[in-house]
């Protein structure tokens, strides 16, 4: 029986970077793939080439024997390959068969009109199909996570997909909502789908998954039946031979506590954190999306809702609880998403960098701005950190992704933190800028800043951490130091049971 | 019991303003005698066919989450089309009317959907330019309209229901047929949730945008022309301000500004009817018609609260 | 695009030179708009550069211009305040009466700049505080601002102000004739006052670190959150000072009426305080703009409006052509962000 689904010899280059290395997989039809590998091993840009948004530059995607070419979104649509994404894509207040069917709904009989009847014929055979109960004419906007990814499944079924991928599918659901997830993957492998199922939760690929295959770097670098194999290897072919280096370094001794974290709630979010970070440390936060990182910066520095805990600052006038406000405004805090809250784009470099201590370059009674010192600064840092752009008055939008997070560090390093928060300080930055960013943390918590990581690349938190604290489903699941702090431990520690969120 | 709670509090915020126009009903009914009268009645109808006619049209451009500030100019461009055509046919002048409307609309869109101008500020100049075109043509004073136009708006159904509220209705009913039963409905819907996921997903986002627009410049066109037929003259207070009216009746009738929420039946029509109804109402019990201002200024406030409460979730 | 894919630092440059440079000074379009059109209206309407006229122009910038100030400070923030139009009615008309009771001038003027202050303060909660939309939220405060002018004079005007107010707001003072006029021309105090206050105003907003607040709160809310500054605060406060604003415009259009009504702003004006701010390098998208820009930007306007009314041109037709204008240059600013 020939495969369903083919991958043969599948390469894809970025400039700087070869993200896919000769990938081969194949699926057949009524039987699940599983695919793993850490964030940056090339899944995404292997699924984006299924999905029509890269054109590889070598090899090429076979369905039932014959090759396809999959040159835009709607190609792949039309080879019957469906996408369910970890980001959902939906209209909330339209009804459920309206999203369904929102590119192709059924014409009625009086000119213009839309059959409503059989949309939501349609869509109530689908979901029957997938067991759920879930009902065409609600809102969209009505439903739980968990539902709308049902509605998502239904719709790749009812436009007759029969290649499905899951895309993390599980990373935002509670324990009930995955069993029928579950549920819903065995009908569809039942119905003879060829399904590619993207997890980090190696459980979960063994309670589902046929067959897996291990991606590392842009290669692949393991496959076969999950019946063969154990888990341990899988996390090896996952992690991959320890090179010397990071693992065997030294890790810096812990000074005096700074901040001590003490019950942090949030409701849906955060159930009681306890964390201590200290002086000239590198703390870890690990865990997987979904496990509260964001959310426990956000909260304690009030940009977002606390419910409950307390926050106690030790500094030169010793231990006292402190409000959140002032908290924000003795922190750097390197957010997730600079284009969003790092940077003022459309401002010059300057400006972005003195935004964060206005008050440093304030004069006389007026409190007039000193322009000279703010560019003076602005220069200095652009020295500093070797940001690459023509001069201080360049427009934060036109530098590379790179160089705009060493803006961000250096409107940071301007107020000169006792503590600085990095959450995923080196996501869309190139090879040089990572090992320069990485060099800087460094430094800074010789000098004595404590500093908060969060980070999803495996080799980041190895290389940086002194001490990690792991999140799961919103509480300290574990604390890991020294020697501990190794890929496959983390790896462990992540995936350990599979239950994010109870 | 969480769940019941937060049910009933999505019930009500969906049908509390419906609520709120029975109740409000019911007092004037009671305080007063003259309200619920049958002349009283089909003078409420009159005085909301205007901004029925034109709310219906801007309910549409509202929920692709845009906005479309001309529409007084366009009504009163419409009228004064009426004045210049008063010596030919009824039909044909409404008809010139209504096609001047779409034409307008049709421009107002293409600057929207497909030059990508902010609605706001582009619609705000246009009301300007449109108005000062219309008083070029009738030189800043009242003018007549055809004897045909004129005698269709006096025209009454039974004798009591005057026939342009029911035009004004029949444009409500189509309006709303459209959003709910054609994909042109759906599609808008679809973009005032999100147009850039309404893109990716293959709506062709400018088209429906621009049908929006036309399908509004005819609606406010429509406004102008009941107007000039049942004045029998075109004064230049038409559509003066209506733009922000039907603004404040829509939203308070629950459609979002933020685009993908909303109905013409019957959220527009109770809106209109709410405002129109306190006007009268409060003239009914003889309070003083300088309370009417505070009191509409306060529901809409109210209505765009809980319409940013609503929408929380989607801001963030 | 992928920041992997892009090079260190894009530049266009197949956009010629000039445009980048004008595109990245938005103040410079309402300077060269107004010089190039004080130039043609000098030389070709007649009376336009008469010192007299020239004054005119100068007090008529008293009328609008503090109110297209206190639209800039909002609009840099990235709101919109549709509301103060009326806000100049409603205070005029309390601030007025009071001073028809008292016969004194103090009071009154402090209610007026009160009654602003306190609109704007409403409007400030609302937009900052309670997070409603500044179009709408302004829009409702429009129409209670109109309603509690009508209901508290009753639809009536309000006469008999002191003379030392008018007197004071509506003088001329500096008498001159710059050698081209035989008798001399007072300097019209409105104009004076609104210099003084853009000149302020402009300083604090381009000098001063409240000004940087509000660009960078305009620029980008989240951003300016992260980095510590108080976005609610600053966003209320640049109601406040929109308030403030309608609270002075109630002053000078008072005293230059010599009464107060229910109507002291036409609504088209609404048009055209948005328009000076817009064609003064404003977007609404925040974070653009200047004190400078606007006041050039409605210095074109006003003498748009003169020229016109020099020449007899029908005032219907400068009402199709400031919107044209208006139009105009909301095309350029997305020419321009592109």
């Amino acid at each position: 029986m020939t495969a369903k689904l083919k991958m043969e010899g599948v390469s894809k280059v970025f400039p700087g970077v070869k993200a896919l290395d000769n990938v081969s997989i194949d699926v057949r039809a009524g039987e699940v793939l599983g695919l793993v590998g850490v964030n940056g091993a090339g899944k995404s840009t292997l699924m984006n080439v299924l999905g029509g948004i890269y054109m590889p530059e070598e090899g090429h995607v076979a369905i039932d024997g014959r090759r396809v070419e999959l040159r835009r979104p709607a190609d792949a649509d039309s080879a019957g390959i469906a996408f369910i994404h970890q980001e959902l894509l939906y209209f909330p207040t339209l009804t459920v068969a309206e999203n369904m069917f929102i590119s192709h709904l059924p014409s009625g009989q009086v000119p213009f009109s839309v059959d409503k009847r059989a949309a939501r014929r349609r869509a109530q055979q689908a979901l029957d199909q997938l067991g759920s109960a879930i009902r065409p004419s609600a809102r969209m906007e009505m439903l739980s996570v968990g539902e709308k990814q049902v509605v998502e499944i239904a719709r790749a079924v009812a436009q007759g997909a029969d290649i499905v991928i899951f895309d993390e599918p599980s990373s935002s659901l509670s324990i009930k909502e995955k069993e029928s997830l579950f549920a819903i993957v065995r009908k569809l492998k039942a119905e003879g789908k060829a399904i590619i199922y993207i997890s980090h939760f190696l459980d979960e690929i063994e309670e589902l998954c046929d067959n897996y295959a291990v991606l590392r770097n842009g290669r692949l670098v393991g496959s076969g039946s999950v019946a063969e194999v154990t888990r341990d290897k899988i996390v090896e072919l996952i992690v991959g031979q320890v090179v010397s280096g990071p693992a065997a370094r030294q890790r810096r001794k812990s000074g005096a506590p700074r901040l001590l974290l003490k019950g942090i709630r949030r409701e849906g979010f955060l159930e009681g954190v306890d964390l201590e970070l200290n002086c000239g440390e590198v703390l870890g936060l690990w865990g997987l999306m979904g496990s509260g990182r964001t959310e426990l910066i956000r909260s304690i520095l009030g940009l977002d809702p606390l419910e409950e805990g307390s926050i106690t600052l030790n500094d030169s006038s010793g231990a006292r609880p402190i409000a959140q406000a002032e908290l924000l405004a003795r922190t750097a805090y390197v957010t997730e998403n600079r284009r969003t809250d790092g940077l003022f784009l459309e401002e010059a470099i300057w400006k972005n960098i003195s935004a964060t201590n206005l008050e440093q370059y304030v004069s006389g009674r007026m409190r007039v701005l000193d322009k000279g010192v703010e560019a003076k600064t602005a220069t200095s840092m652009i020295k500093r950190l070797t940001i690459r752009a023509p001069d201080h008055t360049t427009r934060a939008a036109n530098l590379s992704g790179g160089n705009q997070q060493k803006v961000v560090f250096a409107k940071w390093l301007n107020r000169q933190p006792e503590i600085l928060i990095l959450d995923e300080p080196t996501r869309g930055v190139d090879v040089g800028a990572k090992r320069e960013i990485g060099e800087l943390v460094e430094s800074l918590a010789d000098a004595g800043t404590s500093v908060l990581l969060v980070t999803s690349e495996i080799e980041e938190m190895v290389a940086l951490a002194d001490r990690v604290a792991v999140l799961r489903g919103g509480a300290v699941a574990a604390e890991m130091q020294g020697d501990d702090i190794n890929e496959t431990e983390l790896m462990a520690a992540a995936i350990g049971t599979g239950a994010a969120r109870a | 019991m969480r769940d019941d709670l937060a049910r009933a509090k999505r019930i009500g915020m969906e049908y509390g303003f419906y609520l709120l126009l029975l109740a409000i009903i019911l007092v004037f009914t009671v305080i007063s005698n003259s309200f619920l009268t049958i002349s009283n009645w089909a003078q409420i109808a009159i005085a909301s066919t205007f901004l029925l006619a034109a709310a219906a049209g801007l309910t549409l451009v509202l929920i692709n989450g845009e906005i479309d500030l001309s529409i007084g100019s366009i009504a009163y461009v419409a009228a004064t089309v009426v004045y210049l055509t008063a010596d030919v046919p009824a039909g044909v002048s409404v008809l010139a009317a209504l096609v001047a409307g779409l034409a307008i609309g049709l421009f107002n869109g293409w600057l929207v959907a497909y030059l990508g101008m902010n609605s706001l500020l582009v619609t705000l100049g246009l009301m300007i330019a449109y108005r000062g075109v219309a008083l070029v043509f009738t030189e800043g004073t009242v003018k007549q309209a055809g004897d045909g136009v004129a005698a269709l708006g006096q025209l009454k159904l039974f004798g009591i229901v005057p026939v342009i509220f029911l035009v004004a209705l029949a444009f409500l009913f189509i309006f709303q047929w459209v959003l709910r039963e054609t994909k042109l409905g759906t599609f808008w819907l679809a973009i005032g949730n999100n147009e850039d996921s309404a893109r990716k997903i293959g709506i062709p986002v400018r088209r429906a945008k621009l049908a929006a627009y036309a399908l509004c410049g005819i609606s406010a066109a429509a406004s102008g022309t009941l107007l000039a037929a049942y004045l029998g003259e075109i004064t230049t207070f038409t559509g003066r301000g209506m733009e922000f009216q039907a603004v404040a009746a829509v939203v308070i009738g629950g459609t979002s500004l933020f685009g993908g929420r909303g109905n013409v039946f019957p959220g527009t029509i109770c809106g209109v009817l709410l405002l129109i109804v306190i006007n009268n109402g409060l003239g009914t019990r003889g309070v003083s018609p300088f309370v009417y201002p505070f009191v509409a200024g306060a529901l809409i406030f109210i209505a765009i609260y809980l319409d940013s409460i609503k929408n929380r979730a989607r801001q963030a | 695009m992928s920041d992997a894919s892009r090079s260190l630092v894009t530049r266009d440059s197949s956009v010629p030179r000039l445009w980048h440079w004008f595109s990245a000074r938005p103040a410079l379009l309402p300077v060269v708009l107004s010089v190039v059109m004080a130039v043609i209206f000098a030389l070709t309407v007649p009376n336009f550069a008469d010192l007299r006229n020239i004054m005119n122009i100068f007090g008529q910038l008293g009328f609008l211009g503090f109110l297209c100030i206190g639209m800039t400070y909002v609009m840099v923030a990235g709101g919109i305040d549709l509301s103060s139009y009326t806000v100049v009615s409603a205070a005029a008309v309390v601030g007025a009466t009071v001073m028809v009771a008292t016969e004194t001038t103090l009071p009154g003027c402090f209610l007026m700049l009160l009654i602003g202050c306190v609109f704007g303060a409403i409007n400030g909660v609302a937009v900052a505080y309670l997070r409603m939309i500044p179009f709408i939220v302004t829009l409702s405060t429009m129409v209670v601002a109109e309603g509690f002018a009508i209901w508290f004079t009753q639809a009536q005007s309000v006469y008999g102000l002191p003379d030392a107010f008018i007197d004071t707001f509506s003088a001329r003072v500096f008498p001159m004739t710059l050698g081209i006029t035989a008798r001399p021309v007072g300097t019209p105090v409105a104009g004076i006052m609104v210099l003084m206050v853009a000149l302020a105003l402009g300083f604090v907003l381009s000098r001063t670190i409240y000004g940087r607040r509000i660009y960078l709160t305009g620029a980008n809310e989240e951003t300016a959150r992260v980095s510590g500054i108080k976005v609610r605060q600053v966003k209320f406060a640049t109601y406040v000072v929109a308030g403030a604003m309608a609270g002075i415009t109630a002053m000078i259009l008072t005293a230059d009426l010599g009464t107060a009504t229910t109507a002291m702003v036409r609504d088209v004006r609404l048009m055209d305080i948005i328009a000076a701010t817009v064609i003064g390098g404003a977007s609404l998208r925040g974070g653009k703009g200047s004190i400078l820009g606007t006041m050039f930007g409605l210095l074109f306007l006003t003498m748009l409006s003169n020229a016109f009314n020099l020449l007899g041109v029908s005032p219907f037709i400068a009402m199709v052509i400031k919107g044209t204008v208006l139009v105009a240059v909301i095309g350029l600013d997305v020419l321009r962000t592109k």
